[in-house]
């Protein structure tokens, strides 16, 4: 029997996949910064996102460097790894990481399913096609 | 004959696709669980048209003459 199946990414980082997905991409991963760049205050032009507080904004546990002038903070919050960054135009982020992130949801699926390809031995092989990226794992 | 392979397929907004190919009965459905469980949540899954034509025949077709349930049948 042969199936496809559809899923549904979920925000749920853990900081050893980013760490990953960062090497991978040739991004950087900046252990224990405690700020990034972004436009340094928040001006209310958007709502600060769910569980922050506007003094909070900037500050975070680490951060990933993608090359471009803003960053992304990777922040700890009730327990969990979140990510934040300030999706101004001119920091170069929403072209880098694509609309709603997508490009930043792919690479770290990516590096999930390396990471798990690893753990379980299994050879893979990536593909880069138009619109998307894929892993073809063999299980023989 | 084929090998097995799961193909995961992430488009550039971020969407997830799971292919199991070259799989017979269950084992597909375990082949893709490891991968689906981490990557986040399955909100569709589709058998491919191979699983309907087991053994040279077109299950679908029994099925709807006979109103037999084959999902739980392997292919």
């Amino acid at each position: 029997m042969s199936h496809v199946d559809q899923i549904e990414f979920e925000e749920k980082w853990d900081l050893q996949t980013l760490r990953e997905m960062c090497q991978a991409e040739g991004w950087g991963f900046i252990e224990n910064r405690t700020h990034y760049e972004w436009f340094g205050k928040h001006i209310g032009d958007y709502p600060i996102p769910v569980g922050f507080r506007k003094e909070e904004m900037g500050r975070c546990d680490h951060v990933i460097d993608v090359g471009v002038r803003y960053q992304i903070g990777v922040v700890k919050k009730m327990g969990e790894w979140k990510l934040v960054w300030d999706f101004w135009h001119s920091g170069g982020l929403p072209d880098k990481l694509g609309p709603k992130a997508g490009l930043l949801k792919q690479s770290y699926s990516l590096a999930k399913v390396r990471r798990e390809c690893r753990k379980r031995r299994l050879r893979f092989r990536e593909k880069r096609n138009e619109g998307s990226r894929e892993i073809e794992i063999l299980m023989d | 004959m084929r090998g097995k392979k799961v193909v995961v397929r992430i488009s550039d907004d971020g969407k997830i696709e799971l292919e199991a190919e070259g799989y017979k009965g269950e084992g597909c459905q375990e082949a893709t669980e490891f991968l689906s469980n981490v990557l986040g949540k399955t909100i569709e899954s589709k058998k491919k048209a191979e699983w309907w034509f087991r053994n040279g025949r077109d299950v679908r077709r029994i099925r709807e003459k006979f109103g037999i349930n084959t999902n739980k049948l392997c292919g």
